[in-house]
Order: C-alpha cells, then sequence, then structure tokens
C-alpha cells in the first residue's frame, strides 16, 4: 500500500522534469537524429528529405569527401589533444592551488575570490583580450623580450605559428577551466574532519600516509568528476575558438563543434552537420564512460 | 618554526603569480575602457597613456539603453534559476528517497544528456521553439537552459538529499508526511547550500550565454546584455573601448552574486558533490 | 544559523533590487546611435494626410550595416507613395547573418526581404525565393535599367546547370532549374581583383604610384618599399577563405593561361603542379621569403588587414570597389589611395583584361511569404532609376542600374561609377566555372595550403601536389 503511494508520488515528482524534457529535449534530440540519416535541404526541410542510410556519416568518415575526411579527423585528433592536455593540466594544478590554499595562513578567501574571475568573466570580450595578448606586438611577446627571451617570441603571433596556436589555445582555455575544479577541490579539502587528521597524528602516521589514506578517498571522487567534466568540455569547445582563431591557422586549432557549425550555417549542410554531432557524442560518452571505470577501480 | 615561515612566503609567492595571471585579463579590460578605441588597437599599454576616459562607462550604459538588456538578462537568468531549483531537487528528491520502477533510467539517462553537443542541437530546437510557438521570447531561452542544467543539478541535488541522515525522512513519514510535502517543507529549505551552487553556477552560464539567445530571438528588445554587448560590435570597424567597457557592465552582476554566494556554494559542493 | 542566512540574503536582493531602480532613473533612456534599428523608415513623415494607407508591413534582413541607410532611404520614399512600411534588421558580422538566415530557413519562415550574397539561385532555398523572369520580361524598360553584367551574373546560365546536375549534394529542386532563371535582384555591383595604394608611403620609398605592369614589376616596388621605409609590402586577409584565391589569383590565371587552360584547371583536368598554374602559390612563397607580408597576416581578417593598411604599414591592399568606403572610415585621405586592377605575370595571354562588374548583393523576396504582391513591388521601387540614386547616395555604394541622370549621385560614387566597364568578356559570362571554386572541394583544402606555404612550412611543389591528389580523389569519386 505504501509502495503503491510511493509510487504515485515519484511519478509525479518526476513529471516537470520529464515534461520538460519530452517538450525540449527529446523531439529536438530525435529530429537531430533523423536529420544526420537523411539529406536534408534548408528551406524545404521535411518535404524534400531523402533517406540516406549512412550516407553522410561516411562523408566525413570514411573519405566521401576526401577533404572533410581529413578535416574531421584533424579536429578529432586536436579535440583529443586538448582533452588530454586539460586533464594534466587543470586537475594537477587546481589541487596544488587547492592544497596551498588549504595551508596558507592569510589571504586565503582573497586569492579564492581572484582565482574566481576567470569563470565569472567568461565572455567574447575575454577571448579578445588574449587575442590580444597573443598578438605578434601583443603582451606575451612583449613580456618575452624584456626578459631575454627573444628567441621565443611568435613572429606571427602566438595565434598564428602552426605549432603553437593550439598550445596557446589550451592555456587559455585552461585558464578559464582552473576556477571550477579549484572550487571542487577546496570544497572537498575543506569537507574533510580535522580530527581525523589529528588522530591519525596522534597515531604516528607521516604526510604521505595521511595524504594516502584520508585525503585522496575524498578527493578521488572529486578527480572523477573533474575529469569527466575537462573531457567533456574540451569535446564541446567552441566558443574561444571560433572567436579567436575560427580553427586556423591551416587546421591547427580546427575542432568538431566548429566544424559542425561551418557545415551547418555557412555551407547549409544540415544533415552532415548532426551526423558530426551525434559522432561526437558518442564519443564523448564513450571516453567518458573509461575514465570513469579508469578511476572506480583504483581502490 | 623558520622552516614554517620559508614555506609559507614559497606559498604565498605561488599563490600571487597565479593570482596576477587570474588578474591581467581583467585590468587590460578595464585599462582598455578608459582608453580610445583607436589607442586600444595602437598599444598593449595596461592602462592609457593620456586622459582616462570615464565616460565610456556612462555613454555606453544610457547611450546603448543597457538597463533594458540588464532587465531582459536578469528576466531570463532569474527565471531559469527558480526553475531550474525546484524541478530538479524535486526530481532529485523522488530519485533519491522513493522507490519506483524506472528510477534508475531516468537518473542514468538525464546524466547522459550532459554528452550531447550544444551545436548540433541548435537548429533542430529553432524548429521544435517555432513549432511550440516560442522562438522570439524569453521562454524559448528559459526552457532549453533549465533542461540543459538538469543533469548536473540532478545529480547534485540526489547526492545532496542521500547525504541527509535518513531518520529525518523517516520521521515525517510517521507524523503522516507524505513525500511531496516532506521534500517541500523539509528537505528544500534543507539544501539551501545546494541551491546556492546551482544558483550560482547556473547564473553564470546563463547570464553569459550567446549562442542561444541570438539564433533565438530576433526583436532587439529582447535581447540579452552579453548579446548586446556583443552586437554593438558591428560596423566598418570595432570600437574596442566600448566593447570593454560593455563587457565589464555585464559582468559585475556575476561578480556581485558570486562574491557573496561564494561560501555557500563550497558548502554545497562539498555536502552534494563530495559526500558521495 | 538558517534563519540568518535567510535573512542576508533577502537583504543583498532588496539591496541589489533598490539600486538597479536607482541607476533606471538615472539612464536608459538614450534612443539614438544603435546601429541596428527595427524602426521603419518612416521617421519624419509630415503629410499625414496625403500618404496612402496600408497596413502592410514587410521585413527585410541585410547583413551590411553600412548600407542600411540606403535602405531606409528607399524605405521611407516608399512609404510616402504607397503607404507600405519597410523594416529593416540588421544582422553583423556575416557568419551571424549567415546563421540567422539558415535557421530561418530551416523551418521556412524566412523575412518578406532578405539581402543574400550574390549567385544564381543563391539564398533561393529551395524555391522558397520569388522568381522574376516574369516580371522582369513585362517591364523592358526597368530591366534595361540594370548593368547586363550584374542581372546575368543572377541568371541561371547552362553552366550552373551542368554542375548542378553533377553534383549529388544538390537537391532535387536545385537539378531542375532552367537557363535564364533569376532568383534575385541585384542591388549594387562592384569588383574584386583591386589592389590599393598608400600613396604617401610609395612617394616615401621613392617608388611610381601608376599601375605596375607586371607582378614581377611589383614585387620589385615591394621590395623597394620594404628596403627604404622598413613597411610590408601587401596585405590582405590570410584567414579568410578566399580572398586571395576569389580575389586576385584565379583571375591573373585565367590572365596567364588563357580561358582554355582555366577551365581545365577548375575541371580538374589541369593541375596545380604545372609550371603554369603553380604560380599562384610560388607567388605567396617568393613574397614570404622576401618578407613583404606583414607579421600574423594568416590570423587577419578583412577588418585587421583593411586597418593594417589605412593605418600605413603597408604599401598595398587587396580588396573590390566596396574597400574604399572602408578605408575613408577609417580615416585614409583619398589623395592618399591609389588603385588599380590587379597585375598580370610577364608573359600573361591576356594583360589587358578588363574586369567588368558584378551584382555583389542581392535582394530576394520570399516567395512563399503573406505578402509578396508588396515586397515585388518594393524591390521594383528600389531598382528603378529613382529608388537607386536613394539607396547609392545613402549607403555610399554602387547602384546595380545604370544612372541615366549623373547628376544626382554624389560624386565618388559617380566616378567610381564611370571608371567601370559594362563590356562583358569571357570572364564575365563564365560565372559557373568560377563557381566551381566553391563546390569542388579540393579548394577547401587550398586554403590551409597556402597558409602553410605563407608561414614557410611547406613549400609551394609540395603544397600544389597535395592539392593535386585531393583534385583527383575528388575526381574519382564523382565518376
Amino acid at each position: 500500500m505504501n509502495k503503491k503511494r510511493d509510487w504515485i508520488a515519484g511519478y509525479i515528482m518526476v513529471a516537470p522534469a520529464i515534461i520538460l524534457f519530452l517538450v525540449v529535449g527529446l523531439f529536438t534530440l530525435l529530429f537531430s537524429l533523423w536529420m544526420s540519416f537523411h539529406h536534408v535541404q534548408a528551406g524545404s526541410l521535411i518535404s524534400s528529405a531523402k533517406f540516406a542510410g549512412l550516407a553522410n556519416f561516411k562523408e566525413f568518415l570514411l573519405g566521401g569527401d576526401t577533404v572533410m575526411t581529413r578535416m574531421f579527423w584533424n579536429s578529432l585528433r586536436n579535440n583529443l589533444t586538448i582533452a588530454v592536455s586539460m586533464v594534466l593540466v587543470v586537475v594537477p594544478v587546481s589541487l596544488v592551488l587547492a592544497v596551498l590554499l588549504q595551508n596558507v595562513k592569510w589571504f586565503s578567501k582573497g586569492f579564492r575570490t581572484i582565482y574566481l574571475i576567470p569563470m565569472v568573466t567568461s565572455s567574447v570580450a575575454v577571448y579578445y583580450v588574449w587575442q590580444g595578448i597573443y598578438d605578434p606586438a601583443g603582451s606575451l611577446n612583449s613580456l618575452l623580450s624584456a626578459i631575454g627571451l627573444e628567441s621565443l617570441i611568435a613572429r606571427n603571433g602566438w595565434l598564428g605559428e602552426l605549432n603553437r596556436s593550439l598550445p596557446s589555445i589550451i592555456v587559455q582555455t585552461c585558464w578559464g577551466a582552473i576556477p571550477a575544479t579549484l572550487i571542487l577541490y577546496v570544497a572537498g579539502l575543506q569537507s574533510v574532519d580535522m580530527q581525523l587528521y589529528e588522530s591519525a597524528e596522534m597515531d604516528g602516521a607521516t604526510a604521505i600516509h595521511k595524504l594516502l589514506h584520508i585525503t585522496w578517498p575524498v578527493l578521488r571522487p572529486i578527480t572523477a568528476i573533474a575529469v569527466i567534466l575537462t573531457i567533456n568540455g574540451a569535446m564541446q569547445i567552441f566558443d574561444n575558438i571560433w572567436v579567436m582563431t575560427k580553427g586556423g591557422p591551416a587546421g591547427s586549432t580546427q575542432v568538431v563543434n566548429v566544424l559542425v557549425y561551418q557545415e551547418a550555417f555557412v555551407r547549409g549542410s544540415l544533415s552532415v552537420a548532426n551526423a558530426m554531432g551525434w559522432t561526437v557524442f558518442l564519443i564523448t560518452f564513450v571516453l567518458s564512460l573509461i575514465s570513469l571505470r579508469a578511476l572506480r577501480s583504483k581502490t | 618554526m623558520s622552516v614554517r615561515s620559508i614555506s609559507q612566503v614559497a606559498i604565498i609567492a605561488v599563490l600571487t603569480l597565479w593570482a596576477v595571471f587570474c588578474l591581467y585579463p581583467l585590468v587590460w579590460m578595464i585599462g582598455a575602457s578608459l582608453k580610445t578605441s583607436q589607442e586600444v588597437m595602437q598599444t598593449y599599454s595596461l592602462f592609457p597613456t593620456g586622459v582616462w576616459h570615464w565616460e565610456t562607462f556612462v555613454d555606453v550604459w544610457q547611450r546603448l539603453n543597457f538597463f533594458k538588456y540588464f532587465l531582459n538578462s536578469l528576466n531570463v537568468t532569474l527565471l531559469t534559476i527558480v526553475g531550474v531549483n525546484l524541478i530538479y531537487s524535486l526530481t532529485a528528491f523522488a530519485v533519491a528517497k522513493l522507490d519506483f520502477p524506472g528510477k534508475n533510467f531516468i537518473f542514468y539517462g538525464f546524466l547522459a544528456m550532459m554528452f550531447v553537443p550544444g551545436i548540433t542541437i541548435l537548429i533542430p530546437l529553432y524548429l521544435t521553439e517555432y513549432y511550440l510557438g516560442i522562438l522570439n521570447t524569453h521562454l524559448g531561452l528559459i526552457l532549453p537552459i533549465i533542461n540543459g542544467a538538469g543533469p548536473f543539478a540532478l545529480f547534485l541535488f540526489r547526492n545532496y538529499f542521500q547525504s541527509i541522515p535518513h531518520e529525518i525522512y523517516e520521521s515525517a513519514k510517521l507524523e503522516g508526511s507524505g513525500p511531496i510535502r516532506t521534500w517541500l517543507r523539509i528537505y528544500f529549505p534543507l539544501s539551501l547550500p545546494a541551491i546556492a551552487t546551482i544558483t550560482i553556477m547556473n547564473f553564470l552560464g546563463s547570464w553569459n550565454s550567446l549562442v542561444l539567445p541570438m539564433v533565438m530571438l530576433t526583436d532587439q528588445d529582447l535581447f540579452t546584455l552579453p548579446l548586446a554587448v556583443m552586437l554593438l560590435d558591428t560596423g566598418a570597424f570595432r570600437q574596442w573601448n566600448v566593447l570593454m567597457a560593455g563587457s565589464l557592465i555585464s559582468v559585475v552582476p556575476v561578480i556581485l552574486v558570486f562574491f557573496f554566494m561564494q561560501k555557500y556554494y563550497i558548502q554545497g559542493l562539498s555536502s552534494g558533490a563530495i559526500k558521495s | 544559523m538558517k534563519h540568518k542566512t535567510s535573512v542576508r540574503f533577502i537583504g543583498l536582493t532588496v539591496g541589489l533590487v533598490c539600486l538597479l531602480l536607482l541607476a533606471a532613473c538615472s539612464g536608459g533612456s538614450g534612443n539614438g546611435g544603435k546601429p541596428e534599428q527595427t524602426n521603419a523608415g518612416t521617421s519624419g513623415n509630415g503629410t499625414a494626410a496625403e500618404t496612402p494607407k496600408s497596413d502592410v508591413k514587410l521585413t527585410m534582413w541585410g547583413f551590411k550595416v553600412a548600407f542600411d541607410p540606403g535602405f531606409k532611404a528607399v524605405a521611407e520614399e516608399f512609404k510616402k507613395k504607397t503607404g507600405i512600411t519597410v523594416e529593416t534588421q540588421v544582422t553583423s558580422p556575416d557568419d551571424a547573418y549567415s546563421q540567422k538566415i539558415m535557421a530561418a530557413s530551416a523551418v521556412s519562415d524566412l523575412p518578406d526581404l532578405y539581402l543574400y550574397w550574390n549567385g544564381p539561385a543563391a539564398g533561393a532555398f529551395d524555391g522558397t525565393a520569388f522568381e522574376w523572369t516574369e516580371e522582369l520580361n513585362a517591364d523592358p524598360e526597368w530591366k534595361n535599367g540594370f548593368f547586363p553584367a550584374a542581372l546575368n551574373g543572377q541568371m541561371v546560365a547552362q553552366g550552373h546547370i551542368d554542375n548542378w546536375q553533377k553534383d549529388d549534394k544538390a537537391s532535387d529542386w536545385m537539378k531542375q532549374r532552367q537557363i535564364g532563371e533569376i532568383y534575385g535582384l541585384p542591388v549594387d555591383v562592384g569588383t574584386f581583383y583591386t589592389v590599393y595604394g598608400n600613396a604617401k608611403l610609395l612617394k616615401e620609398a621613392g617608388v611610381s604610384t601608376d599601375a605596375p605592369a607586371t607582378v614581377e614589376e611589383w614585387i620589385e616596388r615591394m621590395k623597394a618599399v620594404k628596403d627604404k621605409t622598413g613597411k610590408s609590402g601587401l596585405v590582405f586577409s590570410g584567414n579568410t577563405d578566399s580572398v586571395y584565391e576569389n580575389w586576385m589569383a584565379l583571375l591573373q590565371n585565367y590572365m596567364l593561361n588563357g580561358e582554355e587552360s582555366f577551365t581545365k584547371l577548375m575541371n580538374r583536368e589541369g593541375t596545380l603542379s604545372d609550371p603554369k598554374n603553380l604560380p599562384m602559390l610560388s607567388f605567396i612563397e617568393e613574397m614570404a621569403k622576401a618578407g613583404l607580408f606583414p607579421d600574423g597576416m594568416v590570423s587577419m581578417d578583412i577588418d585587421s588587414a583593411d586597418q593594417l593598411f589605412a593605418r600605413g604599414d603597408a604599401a598595398y591592399a587587396l580588396g573590390g570597389t566596396f574597400t574604399y568606403a572602408n578605408f575613408s572610415a577609417m580615416g585614409m585621405k583619398g589623395e592618399d589611395i591609389i588603385s588599380f586592377r590587379v597585375p598580370a605575370y610577364e608573359g600573361s595571354v591576356y594583360p589587358d583584361a578588363t574586369t567588368v562588374p558584378f551584382g555583389l548583393v542581392q535582394m530576394v523576396v520570399n516567395g512563399k511569404g503573406p505578402h509578396v504582391e508588396e515586397a515585388v513591388e518594393f524591390v521594383k521601387y528600389l531598382t528603378s532609376e529613382e529608388g537607386m540614386i536613394l539607396y547609392a547616395n545613402a549607403a555610399f555604394d554602387i547602384p546595380a542600374v545604370n544612372i541615366k541622370d549623373k547628376s544626382k549621385l554624389q560624386p565618388a560614387i559617380e566616378a567610381m561609377l564611370s571608371s567601370l566597364s559594362m563590356e562583358e568578356n569571357w570572364w564575365s559570362q563564365n560565372g559557373a566555372i568560377l563557381d566551381k571554386y566553391w563546390s569542388n572541394s579540393e579548394w577547401r583544402l587550398f586554403h590551409e595550403l597556402k597558409q602553410k606555404v605563407l608561414l614557410g612550412t611547406i613549400t609551394s611543389e609540395e603544397a600544389a601536389k597535395q592539392f593535386d591528389e585531393t583534385a583527383a580523389k575528388e575526381k574519382a569519386a564523382a565518376q
């Protein structure tokens, strides 16, 4: 009897979220999926659609369109590079900063507030500022020559040299992404019961022992979340690249979402754009599952 | 003890370095908004060498009718936040405390939605909204943003509820309170830290959202603030100082919210995300 | 604890709201200066009693802020004559506009009128656009008012039909097009292929300010400028595809090799590695090696490149007739700007090819909209002599109609108009072959290769080889 009541209540409570999803979520998803399996033309979308099977996917995955395939795999490679780099940078740096904040005696709240700034000011204007920093005549080059490292200057700008454009984008993205992870770690560290540390010390535990057996168990799930969110963010990166380089030069900063946007809105190939989007979804999903497993099994 | 203070100095040095790295672009933006547009393009110095044009801010605020766009952004963001908090804490409670078929499917299904790339959905979403008649309305922005915020909000709320001792639920049940009432009277108010976290995260996301308003809104009167700032960037060539000033103005509310809610944000995260 | 924090929170909110109210009282009342306007072109209409009434309101979308005053001027007069209101909306930059149009077309919710980039059936969206043949033939005087090249450039030709038939991405509707169909009327004309020079800088370097006879001579001059003043020789947008190719390189190839060879190249029967065609890439290589391009050009968009030239940091810039207005807006003085057609290589077959102006921007009527008749009427007025004079003067753009009474035009526009040749030639009549630049995907690769050559990471021979390989693959796939 109670169970039935639970059921009804459960469904009622879940209803608003589900209805919202059905209204703006489900139809959109299904339609997007449908478009990836058909050839659609803007202007007469449904009426002139022709079933295309896997043709759209073949276009960019298997060489249906040589150039687009080349660009897609290049983009994917860039996305993965960004994902790996970001995980390797954002997670450790955030952790170190969080630990430092925990152990500093003064100004910790002040530092913390300042560290939130990159996250808070994420807007087109900030991307322009970074473009300025990376400009041939910009702050970074000026700084390098000021401290005598002139040989490292990027003549065409840090966004204009083939081997420096992607790293520069990665640095800027990390700059903006670290605050979120940092705060996660700060929260985590603060949630550790101080008594546990004290009792461990009384038992004669070393710093490393404390780290591994008290701190890390708390930090591990945070790290898992952080890694997954970072990977997801890297696979979906768009705003800053679109404003700063549009994927150039020569495709060195080309990422999948930029390609999808170009296909959909500049070239009008809605079908292929949707197909690409779903492919990215699959890849991101699989990557996340893999990282989740990897982090979980670290018992 | 002296080792302690040396390491303190070292720690502070590192922290300061990072702080400078965080602050530099913001300070540059402030400096740029005080220069003239020409000056911005010519040098990359932090502050104007000549006159400091404070009037740009006032000019931007008044001439470009910022208050209207500010209200638009506020409207969209506030309604989004209320929606996210209500809908997903309700859902999360059900998933956390009740047992019904399909519960796990719903929970993990929502989580999976997080991975769908936003750009791909844009055109189908446009179509959906067109048929629903909510294109070019604020509602047309609010609904998809709420839906998009769902996965993480659901996750956070559920974990938060699970961290609250189950006895509270049991005793409420004994007193004859149904699940919905229990949620409303007890759990929702208790989850203030989680609400704060969700509020802050979604305030940021909704306020700075650019692509969605750009595609869905055609009526200029409905534009949100960041969109208005970006579209000021038209004409033969950009007026950098105006763009920077405008962006700074649109960032101020977010900074305020963050500053005041920081403490709760962290609290909410620690209880919600960590203790799972 | 709970209570205190909620009270504090409420207090904060109340405080913020008060601040906002205060702010509202002090500002937010200005209305002018907005680049995007949703007001109809009806401001300042005095003769209300004599204006014919109409409830019809048309919406027109555009993508160039500079042209909007022109359309508004025409809309104002149009309202006086007919009572029909035309409301203009500008969305900039180009890709924001493209996105908006694409989204609207996806749901078949395009406005009554919209500007689009030129090209036969471009922006027709599978038959949504209104077709003009009947209207044009019904009014020969109006039809003949257009510059022939401008109008013809918008018409479907055999070459286009051939292209669409072969393209499996083209829709059924596209494949059914007939010769002569026209889905948008040209609003303005102009050409690319223009090199602008900074007369002041050139004089300083002791270099002549008239047009160089060949590319080789031009390069020598640029070297002289670099030696004497340290400034770059040539600037153009390196991160926009099609600027170098479409505004300069393709024409130069045609001039160098003649129409047969050029057509072969575009049809994938010739190769880029062929010494006849290699200059397209080796020019960039040579210039880059001599340091004649500004640093970071590879990342510059069109505006940045124009700004660099306007600042005096480059001797020459690549552009079109429309670029002149940009330079003036950026503060360059007329007497400091010289211009000439892109130079031809030495030994060219057609070193003196003239560039015939073509329609740059077209106005499309939504044939499936609720007010097709009124929209058509507006466009007819816009493209009449009277309308075009109003437009050209307010938008500072060259009209697509051959104005008979040139005295009514602003002197600068009148001068530009007179300098354009209207006689058609092979180049102007074979737009379909040029269009292969857009439909053959190896040219997308060309853009990236060109950037790599510019940065010096590959040689032009190596780039040409990659291009040819891809072209061959595409050709094989198409069969």
